[in-house]
This record gives C-alpha cells, sequence and structure tokens, in this order.
C-alpha cells in the first residue's frame, strides 16, 4: 500500500475514533426555549406557580447555578420561609424588602443588594456573580418575574402573594429585546482599577 | 567515605529541595489572599 | 545530537559581526518605522474614533439592502441590530454549517501560516549563530511549505468573507459599524504579510551571507509582526462577540477601538491562540517531515527527515506543555466575565465536551511520549534510560484515565436505580477538577522526563558533580509530585472552594520548577559532555505515525474547542447585546459536531497533504542536493 493510502487510512481511522467518542456521550441539544402562547385571564394560580416553575427549572435558567454543586444555594431543596426569615433578619442585611415577596424580588432584580456568605465573586464577596434576571441573559419579563416568586413562595406551601397578572396590563411573556429610550446606559464592560492586569 | 558523602548528598538535596516546595506553597497561596498555617492547613 | 558541520571562516565572521552593528540599528529602525505606521492607523481617542466610523459607516451603507437603522444619518446613535427569523438569508443549507465549515478550515491554515515563519526564523537564526547550515536548510525547507498554504489560507478567508456577508448581513454590518477602520487595517497588514512573506522567502540566497543575513532575518522579523498583529486583530472580533466591551447595554458605541478591542478575553485568547498556533505548526511540519521519512528512497535522505520531524516534535510539544495554563486563564476570565457562561461551558450543556478534550489531549501526550521513546533507538546509549519507558508510560495511562472519568455517568434510569444514584460512589470523586489537575500537571511532568531522558540519552556527563546534580533532579521530581498529589487531595477535598482553586498554582508551579530545574541543571552538567554515537534515521516507520498523530489531534481539538466557543455564547451572536435568531439558534449536540469536526478534519488532511506534494514538487532538486552535502554529517 502506497504511503499516501497509509496516511489517508490512519487519518481517517483517527478522527473517527474522536467522533466515535462524542456518540457514546449524552446528545443534548441547547434549544433556545420556544415562546409559550399564555392565556392571561384564564390563567388559575396553580398554572401560574406551574409557569414559574418551568422558568425556573430551564436548562440555561435559574439552575445552571441554584443547584447541589455549590455554585448557589441550593434553592429547591431549602426551605424558602425559613431561610427568608433567616436573611431578613441577618445584621448584614441592608436591603429595602419587608417580607418574602419583596425579598424574592429584590434578589432576583439587584442581586447584590445582599449576598450570601460565601458565594460572592472571588476578590469580591460582596458583588453576587448573578445578573439581574430582566437584564441579559435571562431578559424575563414582569409576569415571568411574578411567576417565579409564586412558585418560590409556594413550593414550600407558603403563602403566595402575588397577583395573577391580567391583560389590562398589556406584558407579553415573551422576553422583552432591549429598547432605546435615549437614556443613559450602563457601559458593557470596563475595566476596574483593582482587576488591572487581568485579561489585558 | 564515598558511600557516606552519597548519602550526605542525597540528605542535602532533600532538605533543600522540601524546603523550597515548602516555602514555594507558603508564597503562590499567600500572595493570592489564602495564607496557610505551618501545617500547610487553610489559615482562614 | 549534533555531527559535523560547515563554519563560517575567521574572516567571514568577522565581516558579520562588524556589519550586524549597523544591521541591527536598520533593523530596529524598520521595525519602529512599521509599529508607528499601524498604530497611527488605529485610533487611539473616542474623538478620532467617530471620525473613522464615519467612513466605515459610509462603507456599510453600501452593502444595505434593508435594515432597521436605513434612515439614520451618519452622526445619529446606532444600537445593535435585531434581526427576526425571517430576516436571514435562507440558501436551503444550514448557514451556521456553512460558516462553521470555512471558518474552521481557514483558522486551521491561518494557524499554521502564521505559526511556521515564528520558528522558522528562530531556526534560521540558530543556523547563524552555530555557523550549521542543516538549520538554514530546514528553515528554508519549513518556509516553502508555508507558502505553499499561505494561498489556501487566503482562499479560505476569501469565500469566509463572502459567507459571512451573505449568510448574516445584519451581524456583519453591526460589526463593521463597531470596528470601523480596524478591519482597514486588517486588509492593509495582509498587503504587508504577504509582501514580506515573499521577499523574505525568495530573498534566501540573496540575503543569504554576512551583513545581508541579519537583514534576511530581519524580513522574517517584520513577516511575523504582520501575521501577529493579524491575528490579534481577528481575535478582538471572536472575544467581542463573546464579551463586548466599549460598547453600552444596547450596543452603541461608546469607548475608542482600543476599548472596543481591549475586553476581558482578548489578551488570554491572543495569548493561548499564539502558543496553539506554534504547536499546530509545529505538528504540521512534522508530519511533512513523517511523510518524506516514509517515503524516502535514500539512507542521507530517511535521516534527514528524522531530525527534521524530530525538531518538529519538539517544537509542538514544547509550546504545547504551556498550553493548559493559557487555556485555564481564559476560562478564568470567562468565568469573571460572566459566571453563567462559564458554568455553560463547564458545568452545564457543553460539560461533556470536556471529557472528549481529555481524550484528544491524552492522545497528542501519548503520541508525543511514544515518539520520543521510539527516538531512543537511534542511540546506544538509550539503553540505560529504557527501563524507564514502562514506569512513565503506567503514570501517563493511569493519568490519562482518571483525567477522562466523568463525574456523573451515563447511565439507564435501571442503572441508576440499582447505583443509588448517577454518580459512582468511588470514581465520582475523580471525576471533578482536583482530580483532572493531578492527573494534567502528572502528565506534563512525566512527559517533561521523556523528553529529558531522550536528551541525555546520547550523552555522557564528565561534570565532577554529576552525582549531586543527579540528586537534586531525582528529589525534585519526587517532591514535585508529592506537592502536585498534596496540593490536589488534599486542598480539593478537604478544604473550601477558593483554597481548592487557589491550590491549581502550586501544582502548576511545581511542574514549572521540573521544568526549569531541568533545562538547568541538564544544561550545565552536559557541557562539554561525551557524545555516544547516534544515528538519525535509525527509528520504527511506526514512530512516524506519531507524528501523523499530532497534527490531525490538534485539528480536532481546534475544531472542538471552536465549537465550544461558539457555543458558549447560546442563543446570542453577541453576548447580551444582539441575539441569535437565526433557524440554527441552538447549541447542536456533541455528536453533531463530532461529524462536522471530523469532515473538516478530513478535508484539512487532503489539503494539506495536497500542499506537501506542491511543495515536493518545487526545489525538489535543490533539497536533494542540500540531502546528498550533508550527508554523513548528521
Amino acid at each position: 500500500m502506497s504511503v499516501l493510502a497509509k496516511v489517508l487510512g490512519f487519518s481517517l481511522a483517527l478522527s473517527l475514533c474522536f467522533t466515535l467518542v462524542t456518540h457514546l456521550l449524552p446528545q443534548v441539544e441547547g434549544r433556545v426555549p420556544q415562546e409559550i402562547e399564555v392565556d392571561i385571564d384564564a390563567l388559575t394560580m396553580d398554572e401560574f406557580i406551574a409557569l414559574g416553575e418551568y422558568i425556573f427549572k430551564r436548562i440555561d435558567s435559574c439552575t445552571l447555578c441554584h443547584n447541589d454543586r455549590g455554585r448557589a444555594p441550593d434553592i429547591l431543596r431549602l426551605n424558602m420561609i425559613q431561610t427568608i426569615a433567616s436573611r431578613l433578619a441577618d445584621g448584614r442585611y441592608q436591603g429595602k424588602a419587608r417580607d418574602a415577596e419583596g425579598y424574592i424580588r429584590e434578589s432576583m432584580l439587584a442581586p447584590s443588594v445582599y449576598v450570601v456568605d460565601g458565594y460572592g465573586k472571588v476578590g469580591a464577596e460582596h458583588i453576587s456573580p448573578m445578573k439581574a434576571v430582566d437584564k441579559p441573559p435571562m431578559l424575563l419579563s414582569d409576569i415571568e418575574i411574578d411567576a417565579v416568586i409564586a412558585f418560590l413562595q409556594a413550593k414550600d406551601g407558603g403563602e403566595v402573594t402575588v397577583a395573577l397578572p391580567s391583560s389590562a396590563e398589556d406584558m407579553p411573556v415573551a422576553p422583552a429585546l432591549p429598547v432605546d429610550t435615549g437614556e443613559a446606559r450602563k457601559p458593557m464592560w470596563i475595566q476596574a482599577p483593582d482587576e488591572r492586569g487581568s485579561g489585558g | 567515605m564515598r558511600s557516606g558523602s552519597s548519602v550526605l548528598v542525597w540528605l542535602a538535596a532533600v532538605v533543600t529541595v522540601a524546603a523550597f516546595f515548602y516555602g514555594m506553597d507558603h508564597l503562590i497561596m499567600s500572595l493570592q489572599g489564602l495564607p496557610l498555617n505551618l501545617d500547610l492547613s487553610p489559615a482562614q | 545530537m549534533r555531527g559535523g558541520s560547515r563554519r563560517l571562516t575567521p574572516k567571514v565572521s568577522m565581516l558579520a559581526r562588524a556589519d550586524a552593528g549597523r544591521s541591527i540599528a536598520l533593523s530596529a529602525a524598520l521595525i519602529v518605522a512599521f509599529i508607528l505606521i499601524t498604530s497611527l492607523s488605529v485610533p487611539t481617542s473616542a474623538d478620532r474614533a467617530v471620525g473613522w466610523q464615519s467612513v466605515a459607516q459610509a462603507m456599510a451603507q453600501t452593502l444595505e439592502d434593508s435594515d432597521v437603522n436605513a434612515d439614520a444619518k451618519a452622526d445619529e446613535i446606532i444600537t445593535a441590530p435585531h434581526p427576526q427569523r425571517g430576516d436571514y438569508p435562507d440558501i436551503g443549507i444550514s448557514s451556521r454549517s456553512i460558516v462553521w465549515v470555512i471558518a474552521q478550515l481557514h483558522l486551521n491554515f491561518a494557524a499554521f501560516v502564521l505559526a511556521v515563519p515564528i520558528f522558522v526564523v528562530l531556526i534560521e537564526w540558530l543556523g547563524l549563530k552555530t555557523g550549521n547550515v542543516r538549520y538554514d536548510h530546514m528553515a528554508r525547507e519549513f518556509m516553502k511549505i508555508s507558502m505553499s498554504a499561505y494561498s489556501i489560507t487566503a482562499l479560505f478567508g476569501g469565500l469566509l468573507t463572502l459567507a459571512l456577508f451573505m449568510l448574516y448581513p445584519d451581524l456583519m454590518r453591526y460589526m463593521m459599524h463597531v470596528f470601523g477602520a480596524q478591519m482597514l487595517v486588517y486588509a492593509f497588514l495582509f498587503i504587508a504579510e504577504s509582501l514580506f512573506l515573499y521577499v523574505y522567502y525568495y530573498s534566501w540566497d540573496a540575503l543569504g551571507e554576512g551583513n545581508r543575513k541579519w537583514l534576511h532575518l530581519t524580513l522574517g522579523l517584520m513577516l511575523n509582526t504582520a501575521g501577529t498583529t493579524l491575528l490579534v486583530l481577528a481575535n478582538s472580533w471572536a472575544t467581542f462577540m463573546m464579551a463586548p466591551s466599549g460598547v453600552n447595554e444596547v450596543g452603541e458605541v461608546i469607548g475608542s477601538i482600543w476599548e472596543i478591542m481591549r475586553g476581558p478575553l482578548w489578551n488570554p485568547l491572543n495569548l493561548h491562540r499564539f502558543l496553539a498556533n506554534i504547536a499546530f505548526g509545529g505538528a504540521v511540519v512534522g508530519a511533512y517531515a513523517a511523510y518524506r521519512f516514509l517515503s524516502a528512497k535514500t539512507a542521507e535522505e530517511k535521516a534527514a527527515y528524522d531530525w527534521m520531524g524530530y525538531t518538529s516534535n519538539f517544537i509542538a510539544i514544547l509550546s504545547f506543555l504551556p498550553l493548559p495554563f493559557a487555556g485555564y486563564w481564559l476560562m478564568a476570565e470567562v468565568y469573571a466575565y460572566s459566571q453563567s457562561m462559564g458554568i455553560t461551558a463547564m458545568g452545564g450543556i457543553l460539560s461533556w465536551l470536556f471529557i472528549v478534550q481529555a481524550v484528544l489531549i491524552g492522545a497528542i501526550l501519548l503520541a508525543g511520549n511514544y515518539y520520543l521513546w521510539s527516538g531512543m533507538t537511534r542511540c546506544e546509549g538509550a539503553v540505560r534510560y529504557q527501563g524507564f519507558i514502562k514506569y512513565i508510560a503506567f503514570v501517563l495511562v493511569l493519568s490519562f484515565l482518571v483525567w477522562v472519568t466523568p463525574h456523573t455517568l451515563i447511565l439507564t434510569p435501571a442503572e441508576m436505580k440499582a447505583l443509588g444514584g448517577s454518580h459512582h460512589q468511588f470514581l465520582g470523586a475523580l471525576g471533578v477538577m482536583p482530580a483532572k489537575n493531578i492527573a494534567v500537571n502528572l502528565m506534563l511532568i512525566f512527559t517533561f522526563l521523556s523528553f529529558q531522558l531522550y536528551r541525555r540519552s546520547d550523552k555522557v556527563a564528565q561534570v565532577s558533580w554529576e552525582t549531586a546534580g543527579n540528586a537534586f533532579m531525582v528529589t525534585i521530581y519526587a517532591v514535585a509530585m508529592l506537592n502536585v498529589v498534596f496540593a490536589g487531595v488534599y486542598y480539593g477535598y478537604f478544604t473550601s472552594t477558593v483554597y481548592n482553586v487557589g491550590s491549581s498554582v502550586i501544582q502548576v508551579f511545581s511542574t514549572l520548577a521540573v521544568i526549569v530545574a531541568g533545562i538547568t541543571i541538564d544544561g550545565f552538567m552536559y557541557k562539554g559532555a561525551k557524545t555516544l554515537p547516534s544515528q538519525w534515521g535509525r527509528v520504527s516507520n511506526r514512530s512516524q505515525y506519531a507524528l501523523f498523530a499530532l497534527p490531525i489531534t490538534f485539528t480536532w481539538l481546534m475544531a472542538l474547542m471552536g465549537y465550544l466557543r461558539s457555543s458558549i455564547r447560546t442563543d446570542w451572536h453577541i453576548s447580551d447585546i444582539m441575539r441569535d435568531n437565526s433557524p440554527d439558534n441552538f447549541i447542536p449536540t456533541i455528536g453533531y459536531a463530532g461529524n462536522m469536526i471530523t469532515m473538516v478534519t478530513v478535508l484539512f488532511v487532503l489539503l494539506v497533504l495536497f500542499v506537501f506534494w506542491i511543495a515536493t514538487r518545487a526545489d525538489g532538486g535543490r533539497q536533494k542536493a542540500n540531502i546528498e552535502a550533508e550527508a554523513g554529517k548528521l
């Protein structure tokens, strides 16, 4: 067999070995969450809570970090009623929330107001690595945020204090795209003085 | 004695190298803000 | 392992040294001029940025067919566009797969043609320094391969540009708006690159002696400057898409071009690609050498290409060794920029990819080591070290198995029930980062050991302190290994996360300590050493297949990492600013990626073999003459 044939054969065989490895692994496709049609007026509280659970457990959503691997509080395992009460009672808590709904909403929209011990950014423990859920990449709408709050309140038998949405609010369920309103916008990334030397 | 001096050489090597790595461990961890105790356990 | 050489006569040496001073001054002046020209073309203030953007906007306007900003004037604020699914051109085939194949082939060839001149200039300089003309011949032959590949690189670059503008017009229009004149600089640099490339290669004979050789080397340096600048400019587009900077939340440009380019991922990617290119380039020329070795008709040819293969493998493995650390820096910056992006890569949907990466890197290290062990047959003196090989192989294979072990096992529901979960009670511990770090560092240490034993195999030290030197070397290996295992096990499993992560730096430095100590101690210990007889060309044909395995695995690995880089943006063209609403806006399965990657790899192998064939056809007569002249001198 000529050298060319042997080399080509070897190259193909080796490449196919690697391909085989990829086919032996779990095949997961990273699909974008599809828009769901929801009839807001016909929504019951149970359906609203189920919607919140769906949003929370979506593959690229909250459970990416809020799981048992230690990156963020394992919300699904924690008893939210007790947990929230202890957070609000913590001396370090400086936020504006007075109840469970307020605390959850604040945690979603301004995560750095209160960072649970050990979950802050490395080197800047008072800053949360979580991004606000109404901003990219999550871009949850008001209704979706309310749904998640409802789920988190309900999952441990607590009282759901968020109201069901009504079509009078005229808010879409699908994530809203950022709209340029002409207001001053935050820059995407600037090198902080204490970060100089990292990332160029 | 050749074997004696060879043992000494090895001993010197072990002591020096161990001291170097011990010091390096302390230095590297403290530079990252992660101080160690003398027994290399975390000081925090 | 150097045999006889043709040294410069004293008179010529003197002349060369005397003129070197002037040449160095001339070279420095050329370099300064080049840097001034290129840096002045890139605006460094917001004021100049606006001016340049007007130019780019005018250019972009000519590419428009329909756009939300169609009636925007040159001085109005432009934000990132939001194309809907229907706005994407549909040509009946997946646009993503077209761009994937073309981009990957372009990147492979570009990596090759950028990397080769880097080590060619070094080898040419080495030839001048030692007076050994073999280095010069090898450098020239490497350059010839690169030249043949250059036009294919440009072809795929042109195709890529066409594909991107045709299939993703909104994205490209926005990118042109953001980067503006920087893209023009990129285009200009291609002219500079081509100019330096052709002049460097075709003036090899004319600028071959004395003073002019320094000018030739300077041309090589200019070529590398142009090439490296091309690399970092193109890198800024990729890193901007992953971690945009210099723009605000809606994509409006608020910073200078420098701020746009210098995002958090730019320099980590620059370092990573720079090193990886060299490793890849070395691997591909190694395949060329292996191919010529296997096709050789005479013993002299075999010897020449055996030596070339060894040198290529040396370049490839040496530049490969720091890559894990550059990759670690890149991932650390990804995490710092966006925790969710970092977790998508390593803890989420793409985490299985890193098991494939472990397989590939294990294959690279095993192939590299196997080549070194095979090479020991060249020298009788290697017999004293051959006993070590089985221990090195054992550690490499064991470490590889640890690295490949996943945390979550692939089980059916029935198996999961029987096991009581998806983690094995013992092997599960090997699936997490501390175990992987131990495995990688041990693999690198033992690879260096293979290399060090190979280098020693044809020498007998003549220094009086040989015993002490070896005592220190052995102790450094032993303590470094213990340190790596201790840091990994103790801080990895028994302390907090921060100490766990911090301990990986200890492991890295332990590995580096071994490498630095090994090079330093051997450097001094083998000065004036007695050389044992060795024979280039006396190596099995099997070993040459190791030299093929390297570029194939590298190519596959590059494409795999490209799949990762593109996928961690999930359904964003530009993270958090411009959403991807195309029909392909999902992360494909790893099996699909495997198929695409193999297709690209096979295409690349075919094209590279074509390049080798072209390179062999031209100047075949001169190469043969060189080999015959060098016969017996290796």
